[in-house]
């Protein structure tokens, strides 16, 4: 699965320790998910997108290898 | 809103573990000082034995804990460390049990079993930590090891299966009847 947190971080022009603290999350969790070694659960992945103001489908994509395994 | 079944190994506070860690040193420390200055007392009870069960309530203590922060990242790594130390744990101890019947081991002493726990819980606490701070995807994957090692496993155990009945079977016929 593919993300743009760090797009949408950069837009927003704050750290992954700031993204962290306002989602109540650690920093190595974000470091996590943006290098996608990490999928998030529907609860954190709805509380980065309400704190960027957009939609979960806008910062999480399924990518080849996802659509591959089903 | 939380994942129950992820969040049942964490108990403590984080502080909790420094301190369970501290205590759990110092008694390392008392039991080194009176094995190398050979302090024993008289006692009605074994004091090497008191200790490390100590050191080893201490431990469990320490890996009970939660993180300053505790989300599901920690989480998940906290139970893929879990799953891999009992991965490692399980065909160890049936190779521990094959030796020790091999050679009729029948009395195993207690510091013996204490210090293997210590070993087990310090494994799954490296392994934990380690595989955080490097981000090791593998550990929290569902699937520990690749499909590939499942025949590698099945041979391991079948091995295994075989010395045992083998030594049960015709071990005393082939060596102590001849």
């Amino acid at each position: 699965m593919k993300n743009l947190i760090k797009v949408e971080r950069a837009k927003k022009d704050i750290t992954q320790a700031q993204l962290a603290d306002a989602i109540k999350v650690s920093r190595q969790t974000i470091n996590a998910i943006e290098k996608a070694k990490f999928v998030p659960s529907t609860l954190l992945a709805l509380k980065m997108a309400e704190y960027f103001e957009c939609s979960v489908e806008d910062i999480f994509q399924l990518d080849e290898f996802d659509r591959l395994e089903q | 809103m939380e994942n129950r079944k992820l969040s049942l190994m964490s108990v403590g506070d984080y502080k909790t573990r420094r301190l369970a860690f501290l205590f759990a040193f110092i008694h390392l420390l008392i039991d080194i000082i009176i094995g190398v200055f050979d302090l024993h007392v008289e006692t009605d009870f074994n004091t090497h034995i008191i200790l490390h069960f100590f050191i080893l309530l201490m431990l469990i203590m320490a890996v009970t804990c939660k993180e300053r922060v505790d989300d599901e990242f920690t989480q998940a790594y906290r139970y893929g460390a879990y799953k891999f130390t009992l991965v490692v744990l399980i065909p160890f101890s049936v190779l521990g049990v094959y030796i020790a019947s091999f050679f009729n081991v029948t009395k195993v002493p207690v510091i013996l079993i204490l210090y293997v726990l210590e070993g087990i819980i310090l494994l799954y606490f490296i392994v934990y930590k380690v595989g955080m701070l490097t981000n090791k995807k593998w550990l929290i994957e569902e699937r520990l090891y690749p499909k590939d090692y499942n025949l590698l496993i099945k041979i391991f155990f079948g091995m295994i299966t075989a010395l045992i009945i083998f030594r049960t079977l015709f071990f005393d016929l082939l060596f102590v009847g001849a």
